[in-house]
């Protein structure tokens, strides 16, 4: 997959080592506030932005861009890219599952991923157990193992879905069994160990609520939750946070349009995964340019699959935004990418061009 | 003689004649422009909207100072918009039904979508009501409320409109429909495959030439009734001779009594066809009355549509049309257009030559009418521009997709109140902020009529 690690991006003439200072001057760029920005460069130097201004001070190899150049889009929560289910066999809820041990990285899903313009993803384990294990964060395209895995072990992630907490063939059969079970587990790793931020897979008030109570006995609180099934049930638990949802499928997001509006007013922001949302391999993207129209706001849709995740995993300073410090992970699209008929032209991943679009068809 | 078949039709819906929206106000629209028709794009933008519909469209403001009777001067009111204006999406093929509707699996239904739709009250139907602002919401301003979902096998759909009230409202004749393809499958054990289309066609044709034989039948029974009559003159006499003889001969031996006269038998009285409000709808169908509109997928089950189309001309529309591209050619050459339906990754399509892209643009570029539909899974009219955006992105035309969810579908449906900007035409309009009505990065409201 990674032919060269020479910048072919757009009308580059001639291939150049990743370690030069290469400006990039696309038509314009999305900004962190989901706007569009023209006449603005991009440096680039040893795979990340080094600069981002409009006359910039570093001097290097100068390339005109024909689009309009991104962040690529992050994956807040998926099961793609791993090679089997990763799912926690132990009836008791230890923390036995890496999810980085499952991971494939010669798994198709890469390829369809890095052509939709994602270049990161957060790979979770099945949430099968109250304690399902520990997440991780996996760069779309690299040279080696040790370029693409950008985080080994994550977060740990706890799931107080009802299939979890109900399944007879592991973990425990109520919701007040899983808080136990839980808590347990925890008293037994030590609460330090969940203090990097755990997250939590809830559907329900009462899961709400019991993600609340496990964490205020750990010295820190930064918890985050991932909110499944009806959020209209529930959603006002989140207000103002910062919670994971899984990507719109085709049904019963009508019937919600309200509930996101309304959470959107109380101020909570969202970060989309796809796990356990639509299937389709472009749902990131199609999920966040539902959800510009469904609250009105594009740059809040925009966030959602780009700063939000990285905040999500503590990865804000590295990935999600073109801020001078962040991995060169650049997607160049045609139009703005919230834009339906907006196609992706080319993607960098620190620093390398991995992918071009193939020319489009003559049409006569 | 067909005149008389023809006046035995049912109006199976009362409500074809044009009922009021309940839109009142007059007033002018200024946008920073207009996608008034196909190709037709002005700046800015000036719409007179009047009771829920066009008056006119212009770059300039053309309202005119009126004096009232107390002398005083006025204008039609100005609201000031950003943004560009467009025709509201049509979508031909939703499952947005009534509550009180379900979809028949009977192969001789006749039950209609319109005749469970809500009178003009609200909240009589909410999860009907909630459907249409998600629809109003995503810039549709009509819609085709189908028969069926899954495992149905015929039904009569509607073009429907929407009320002040946010209460679909039947435009038109009812719309004959059936399912052979995979719309039918849905968790039978049988599929009301073609044959059975074609029989009800051909029965229905065969009961119209039944009436053929049924005249005969008449004209031969008045001749036989006047022969029986002479008859019965005949035998009349004969037998008051008869009797008379028989009376004055009445100590005669029996054996020399005459033969008595038989009476003539009476001719039987032929028996007219019987109707029946299944075929009428067929029949209608056959006079084009009702379009026709059949849910088919296989390139087999397609040939023979075409074939019944061509057979009793038909106004016909073909639905889902998986293989449709394939017979392009012959499509074009039926005219009958095809509903596309916006779902499935487009991108990742098993066959990429097979891709909606694809097949869209080569039933578009093979002059076929091709709409592009939410298809019914309900919150896909959030996701319709979204999806059909996605199509330009594969490479397809922009103002060709556009169409399809606008003027195309507006004709196939017959709905002539919609799909461009022009007089007379609905007022439900949408005004995007960005590049496109495709483009989600910017703003986009619906406009509902006042």
């Amino acid at each position: 997959m990674l032919l060269t690690a020479t910048l072919l991006l757009g009308c580059a003439p001639a291939a150049m080592p990743a370690q030069q200072t290469t400006i990039l001057r696309p038509d314009a760029i999305v900004a962190e506030d989901g706007s569009l920005q023209e006449g603005m460069a991009v440096v680039i130097k040893d795979g990340k932005i080094v600069e981002v201004a409009a006359s910039p001070k570093a001097t290097g190899t100068e390339v005109q861009l024909s689009g309009v150049l991104a962040p690529g889009m992050v994956d807040s929560f998926t099961g793609r890219g791993a090679d089997r289910f990763l799912t926690e066999q132990s009836e008791a809820a230890t923390p036995d599952l890496l999810a980085v041990d499952g991971l494939d990285l010669d798994h198709p899903a890469w390829q369809a991923m890095l052509e939709r313009g994602v270049t990161t993803v957060h790979i979770t384990p099945d949430p099968t157990n109250v304690l399902s294990g520990w997440g991780t964060v996996v760069s779309v395209a690299g040279d080696s193992r040790k370029e693409r895995v950008l985080k080994q072990t994550s977060l740990p992630i706890a799931s107080l879905l009802q299939s979890s907490v109900s399944d007879n063939r592991i973990g425990p059969t109520s919701m007040a069994g899983a808080i136990e079970r839980l808590n347990q587990s925890i008293a037994k790793l030590g609460i330090e160990s969940l203090d990097n931020s755990a997250w939590f897979f809830v559907e329900n008030s009462e899961g709400v609520s019991a993600a609340k109570e496990i964490m205020s006995t750990a010295k820190t609180h930064q918890f985050r939750m991932v909110l499944w099934g009806d959020v209209a049930d529930y959603g006002g638990a989140a207000a103002g946070q910062l919670v994971g949802i899984p990507t719109f499928g085709n049904g019963a997001v009508a019937r919600n349009v309200e509930t996101w509006k309304r959470m959107a007013k109380a101020g909570t922001s969202f970060a989309f995964g796809s796990r356990g949302g639509s299937g389709e391999w472009s749902s990131l993207r199609i999920s966040a340019m539902t959800l510009s129209r469904f609250i009105g706001n594009p740059g809040a849709a925009w966030a959602a699959v780009s700063s939000n995740p990285a905040k999500m995993l503590g990865m804000d300073d590295q990935i999600g935004s073109l801020k001078a410090g962040q991995r060169a992970d650049l997607v160049l699209w045609s139009a703005h990418p919230l834009d339906a008929s907006a196609a992706v032209q080319s993607v960098l991943i620190g620093g390398n061009t991995v992918y071009r679009a193939p020319a489009p068809e003559d049409k006569q | 003689m067909l005149a008389a078949v023809c006046s035995l039709f049912i109006l199976f819906s009362s409500h074809v004649q044009a009922q009021d929206s309940g839109y009142s106000r007059t007033y002018v629209i200024q946008a920073d422009g207009a996608w008034v028709a196909p190709g037709v794009h002005i700046t800015p933008a000036f719409v007179k909207v009047s009771a829920g519909e066009i008056v006119w469209v212009s770059s300039t403001d053309q309202r005119q100072e009126r004096t009232s009777l107390l002398g005083k001067k006025s204008k039609d009111p100005l609201i000031k918009v950003k943004g560009t204006l467009a025709p509201g999406l049509v979508d031909a093929w939703t499952t947005m039904m009534p509550t009180g509707y379900s979809g028949d699996r009977n192969t001789r239904s006749t039950r209609a979508v319109s005749d469970s739709l809500p009178m003009q009250v609200a909240n009589e139907d909410e999860s009907l009501v909630s459907q249409v602002l998600a629809a109003r919401q995503a810039g549709v301003a009509a819609v085709f409320m189908s028969a069926g979902r899954n495992g149905w096998q015929r039904g009569v759909g509607t073009a429907a409109e929407f009320t002040k009230l946010d209460l679909p409202q039947a435009v038109g004749e009812g719309v004959l429909e059936f399912a052979v393809g995979a719309q039918a499958n849905g968790g039978l054990d049988r599929t009301y495959i073609i044959d059975e289309v074609e029989a009800v066609f051909s029965e229905a044709n065969g009961w119209r030439d039944s009436w053929d034989d049924f005249d005969e039948a008449k004209e031969k029974y008045a001749k036989d009734l006047e022969k029986y009559e002479e008859k019965l003159k005949e035998y009349i006499e004969e037998k008051k001779k008869f009797d008379e003889e028989a009376e004055k001969a009445g100590a005669q031996k029996e054996g020399d009594k005459k033969k008595e006269p038989k009476a003539p038998k009476r001719p039987k009285v032929p028996m007219e066809p019987q109707t029946s409000a299944a075929r009428d709808l067929i029949l209608g169908a056959i006079d084009g009355k009702y379009l026709v509109r059949v849910h088919a997928d296989s390139v087999g089950d397609i040939r023979r549509i075409i074939a019944l189309k061509k057979e009793y001309g038909l106004d016909l529309v073909i639905i889902g049309g998986g293989s449709a591209d394939l017979l392009a050619d012959d499509l074009r050459k039926a005219s009958i257009g095809v509903v596309l339906p916006l779902g499935g990754d487009l991108h990742a399509a098993p066959n990429a030559e097979r891709s909606l892209a694809k097949r869209f643009s080569t039933l578009v570029d093979g002059g076929v009418d091709v709409a592009l539909a939410s298809s019914g899974a309900e919150g896909l009219h959030m996701l319709m521009l979204t999806r059909a955006g996605e199509l330009v992105a594969a490479g397809c035309d922009k103002n060709k997709v556009w169409d399809s969810l606008t003027i195309v579908p507006a004709r196939l449906l017959g709905l002539d109140g919609y799909g461009s900007l022009h007089r007379g035409k609905s007022a439900t309009m949408v005004l995007f902020e960005g590049t496109s009505p495709f483009d989600a990065s910017a703003p986009m409201k619906a406009h509902k009529p006042k």
